[in-house]
């Protein structure tokens, strides 16, 4: 690995460069406090021989230049599930190359020192925490390793009696803010989510049209862009190759039950987590979930699980703006009030 | 909480630390070991007066050695450090399957069935307990793997009281390759249908320590025997092991189930303090089959039918990971 730490020997704190990077299974972003912010999706990618190496022309490939070139490539989603995978080199290997790529997309210079805040999936800070320490350390003078919902909490501000729900592509986190910071106690981790809901719409669209094909990455957009809960006006058609034509679907019903599918795992999760709240608290928390991550952005979905949850009182469910950067501009602000003697001991 | 968030990043750096300190202790003491076997091997060929390899000698030498399926370690030139402590750092971190390095075969395993006798266990709705329905399943699942010719061994056949000590005693006396402990939770406070397994670690979560208290109970364990017990758990194999035998099940447990119930939630894998796992030296993991206190799931336990598909689902798990294993060999 080329880059390394970008240590002075005279660095003062005019000359630091504080970054929030949030390393998410389907999409890592990265805010600095130069105000550069970039994000992209997390496949990294190597060539897989010599050829691929030459018609590439390079050792690395990230995001969708990877997915684009995915046939010539050793391709993989580092953090698949919220953690790194047990037992394979390559997805330490992925993350550290992710790491690196996204600080050199904000400009870092040569000359910075940089104190880095990095939101992960909860379930890797529990599972990976060495790993995930060891793979950014390498780019950065300092480090501190968050839970992801806790980054957005940070961000949002909302640090008591609230309920952030993180609804990633490995898993969705859930998070009861107290005014501190949160324990393992306050946290829940369900593997219900955005990749779930794919294979699930995949093996309906299969079923339903077997002679249509249909890539995870279509599966992924067809979601993504049209995901809903409840009542939809709009018809959800797509075109995919039948027989190598394209051809129009309608998947209105079938986006609509994979997505509903969510809302009762999410339901049970929250009150689970908030039934186990200080009781004086709970009617508080109620009024303070906010969905996060791109789980947060299928359509309805905030009405539908207030909905649900309508049998345990009144909730008050909001979607986060900006769900793409929000962990990571959580953990930037979280890295600029950090106290100077806390970063120079990390 | 600016300071909570720096205090668990530094243990976290800290353990790291740890760990190397310990990385670099095993890195010496197997240098230790290997440079003591070549001595030997010196002094072996020595003794025999004659080259390695020639007609008629016993092959004790260098050739012994490598010919042994083990990896082939280079010592360097410097006596004194022996190995690269890179290497070992490398083998006894997490990600180098030491099973499958060595080829050690799965032959034995020994099921778990939770509580019985005097102990129910859980108490969950329509009467369901929970004593009851891991011997059932333990016993179906020991008729499956029997068909596939491994032995099977129970902690307890019957409905009788077996402490958790005279558990880990079994195990630890027969020729155990694999250990399952079976379970089922029960929730009465909360409407959840979850399943989770574990392996032994260390974990602080609320939760999961009154969980283990209750697994627990009956342990009649000394603190010596426990601290005897941590020290022993060093064994970086059964660590692995435990934590692949665990997901493998996990997922199989999870998959089968949401066929049926897709609500269930998936609670992963995870470290757990219980004694049943400490004690025993075979890799071993505690699997959650159920939730008692969950009214489908107590309807479902009823039945035959389902406790025949939690047995089948727990041999799926066990299998995968074997094919898994198999493959890494």
């Amino acid at each position: 690995m080329p880059a390394k730490k970008k240590t002075t020997s005279n660095g003062s704190a005019d000359r630091i460069l504080y970054i929030g990077i949030d390393l998410g299974t389907s999409r890592s972003a990265i805010v600095a406090s130069n105000g550069k912010r970039e994000w992209v999706q997390s496949y990294v990618g190597w060539p897989k021989d010599f050829v691929s190496k030459k018609m590439l022309g390079r050792d690395v490939l990230f995001g969708s230049d990877a997915l684009e070139n995915r046939l010539s490539l050793r391709l993989t989603r580092p953090l698949e599930q919220g953690v790194i995978r047990d037992g394979t080199q390559q997805d330490e290997d992925a993350v550290r190359a992710l790491v690196h790529h996204l600080i050199e997309q904000v400009n870092p210079g040569k000359a910075a020192e940089i104190y880095a805040a990095v939101g992960v999936p909860a379930e890797a800070l529990r599972v990976n925490k060495l790993a995930i320490r060891n793979a950014v350390k390498e780019y950065a003078d300092s480090l501190m390793v968050v839970s992801e919902p806790f980054a957005v909490a940070y961000g949002l501000g909302t640090l008591n009696n609230a309920l952030i729900i993180d609804i990633g592509a490995g898993t969705a986190d859930f998070c009861i803010m107290h005014g501190t910071m949160p324990g393992e106690e306050d946290q829940r981790t369900i593997t219900v989510a955005g990749d779930y809901l794919d294979q699930q719409l995949k093996n309906r669209l299969n079923e339903k049209h077997p002679e249509a094909r249909f890539s995870e990455t279509m599966i992924r957009t067809f979601k993504e862009e049209h995901g809903f809960v409840g009542s939809h006006r709009e018809r959800v058609k797509i075109k995919v190759p039948i027989g190598g034509v394209s051809t129009a679907l309608d998947v209105t019903a079938d986006v609509r039950a994979v997505c509903e599918g969510l809302v009762p795992v999410l339901a049970e999760a929250t009150m689970d987590l908030i039934a186990r709240y200080e009781p004086d608290f709970q009617e508080e928390v109620k009024q303070n979930v906010f969905l996060a991550g791109g789980g947060s952005q299928i359509k309805g979905l905030a009405e539908g699980l207030t909905e649900e949850l309508k049998q345990f009182g009144s909730f008050n469910i909001r979607p986060i703006d900006d769900p793409l950067y929000a962990g990571a501009e959580g953990a930037l602000a979280l890295a600029q009030d950090m106290p100077e003697e806390y970063w120079e001991d990390m | 909480m600016l300071r909570r968030v720096y205090e668990e990043n530094r243990r976290i750096k800290d353990g790291g630390a740890a760990e190397a300190a310990l990385r670099r202790r095993y890195a010496t003491l197997w240098a230790g070991g290997v440079v003591l076997i070549l001595l030997l091997v010196v002094v072996g060929v020595q003794l025999f007066g004659e080259e390695p390899g020639d007609a008629g000698t016993p092959d004790f030498g260098a050739t012994t050695i490598l010919d042994a399926n083990l990896p082939v370690l280079d010592v360097g030139p410097d006596a004194d450090a022996g190995l690269d402590p890179d290497q070992f750092r490398e083998m006894l971190k997490g990600s180098t399957p030491l099973a499958a390095l060595f080829d050690l075969q799965v032959r034995t395993i020994v099921l778990d069935p939770g509580h019985g006798g005097d102990d129910p266990g859980a108490i969950g709705l329509k009467e369901v307990w929970e004593k009851d329905v891991t011997l059932d399943v333990a016993r179906r699942l020991r008729r499956r793997l029997e068909q596939r010719g491994y032995t099977v061994l129970m902690t307890r056949e019957e409905d009788e009281t077996v402490s958790l000590r005279e558990r880990v005693e079994f195990a630890n006396r027969q020729p155990t390759d694999l250990f399952v402990s079976i379970h089922a939770n029960s929730f009465p406070d909360a409407p959840v249908n979850a399943l989770e397994t574990y392996y032994f670690g260390a974990n602080t979560e609320r939760t999961l320590l009154r969980l283990a208290e209750a697994e627990n109970q009956g342990s009649d364990y000394t603190l010596a025997d426990f601290n005897d017990m941590i020290r022993r758990l060093s064994s970086t194999v059964k660590l692995q092991e435990s934590r692949r035998l665990a997901t493998a099940v996990q997922r199989s447990l999870v998959s089968n189930t949401r066929i049926e119930a897709p609500n269930v939630q998936d609670w992963g894998v995870k470290a757990g303090p219980f004694v049943v796992l400490l004690g025993s030296d075979a890799p071993s993991i505690l699997a959650e089959i159920s939730v008692l206190s969950n009214a489908a799931q107590a309807d479902r336990l009823q039945t035959e039918a389902h406790r025949e598909q939690l047995a089948a689902f727990l041999e799926e798990g066990v299998l995968n990971y074997l094919v898994d294993r198999s493959r890494r060999q």
